[in-house]
C-alpha cells in the first residue's frame, strides 16, 4: 500500500506554537526546492518539473508570486508519495525498471497540477522506502489566483493518482495529511 | 570541483539563499482612486460580475496598468511559466536546453 502525505505542519521541535506557520516564510521556496532536489545533487533521471526551469526553480516560483502580488500566506505545497517493497515489486523486476516506472508515475502525477501551477518532483532512493517528493507553488500562473485547497480538488487529485496505480500496478494510494486533530475539540493542533 | 546544474552548466547564483528575506513582513500600500457616481456604479457592477471584491479589482487594475521596469518585469514573469510549459512540450532535449538557456539571458539581468 503506497501512501501520499501532504505536509502542512512543522515537525521540528524548535518551532513553538505561535511561530510562523509552515510554508509562510519567504525562504520556503528555496528550502523546499533544495529539499526536493537534495541540494541539486539528485541525478537528472530522478528529477522533473512542469512550467519551471529546474536550475532556477525557487527563484522562478518566487518571482511569479511577486508578479501576481500573491506573496502572502502559504507559499508552497509539499507532498510525499511513499512506496512499500511489495508495491515496487509490482512496478518492475529490477532496480532500473522500477526507477523508470516510478519516474513515469511521477510525471503522470505532476501532470494534474502542471497545467496551472509550477511544480517539480524528486525521487529519493536513499531510504528503505523509495519515495517521491513533490513541491508546488500555490500561485496559479494562468489565473493569478492562489491554490484553493478545496475538498473537490483534493478528491480529484486522489482519483487522478489512483486511476493510474489501479490500472497499471493494481494497488491504491492512501492519502492523508500530517495535521493532528485535537481529540476533544476537533480543532487543529500544531505539533 | 565546480558544482553544475541539470544542464551541465555552472550553478547559477541568480537566487542566493543567504540573501533571502527571512522576515515575514507584510508590505502595506494604499490605493486612492477618485471616481464619479456613474464610474463607481460601473466599477461595482464589474466587481460583482467577476465575483471579486472592489478592493481586489482595484488592485488588479493597478497591477495591469503598471509602467516602467517593474511593470515590464511583472508581465514577463507572469508569462514565464507559460513559456516553460510550451518548451516542456518539445520532444528534442537539446532544443529544450538551448531555449531554456536563451530564456535565462532574456530575464537574467532583471
Amino acid at each position: 500500500m503506497a501512501t501520499c502525505k501532504v505536509i502542512t505542519q512543522h515537525h521540528d521541535p524548535r518551532y513553538q506554537t505561535g511561530s510562523i506557520p509552515k510554508f509562510h516564510d519567504p525562504a520556503s521556496y528555496q528550502s523546499l526546492v533544495s529539499y526536493v532536489l537534495r541540494d541539486y545533487t539528485l541525478p537528472r533521471e530522478c528529477v522533473g518539473a512542469r512550467s519551471l526551469d529546474l536550475n532556477r526553480a525557487a527563484w522562478e516560483m518566487e518571482q511569479v508570486a511577486l508578479a501576481f502580488d500573491k506573496y502572502e500566506g502559504v507559499k508552497v505545497r509539499h507532498m510525499v508519495i511513499s512506496f512499500l517493497g511489495e508495491d515496487l515489486m509490482r512496478m518492475g523486476r529490477n532496480k532500473a525498471e522500477i526507477l523508470e516506472e516510478v519516474r513515469w508515475f511521477a510525471e503522470y502525477v505532476i501532470g494534474f497540477y502542471g497545467r496551472s501551477y509550477q511544480i517539480l518532483y524528486g525521487i529519493h532512493t536513499d531510504t528503505d522506502h523509495l519515495h517521491i517528493h513533490i513541491g508546488m507553488s500555490t500561485v496559479n500562473y494562468r489565473t493569478g489566483y492562489k491554490y484553493p485547497g478545496t475538498k473537490a480538488d483534493y478528491y480529484a487529485f486522489q482519483n487522478h493518482v489512483n486511476e493510474w496505480t489501479k490500472e497499471n500496478y493494481g494497488f491504491h494510494v492512501v492519502f492523508y495529511t500530517d495535521k493532528i486533530l485535537d481529540d476533544t475539540t476537533g480543532t487543529d493542533r500544531n505539533i | 570541483m565546480m558544482k553544475t546544474n541539470y544542464n551541465g552548466m555552472p550553478n547559477s547564483n541568480i537566487y542566493n539563499r543567504n540573501e533571502a528575506n527571512s522576515t515575514n513582513v507584510k508590505q502595506m500600500r494604499s490605493i486612492r482612486v477618485e471616481l464619479t457616481v456613474e464610474e463607481y456604479d460601473m466599477f461595482s457592477k464589474q466587481a460583482k460580475e467577476q465575483k471579486i471584491s472592489k478592493r481586489c479589482l482595484a488592485r488588479t487594475r493597478l497591477l495591469d496598468t503598471q509602467e516602467g521596469v517593474k511593470g515590464l518585469r511583472d508581465r514577463l514573469m507572469r508569462g514565464l511559466p507559460g513559456l516553460h510549459s510550451l518548451i516542456d512540450q518539445i520532444e528534442d532535449p537539446d532544443l529544450q536546453r538551448e531555449l531554456r538557456e536563451r530564456m535565462v539571458t532574456m530575464y537574467g539581468d532583471l
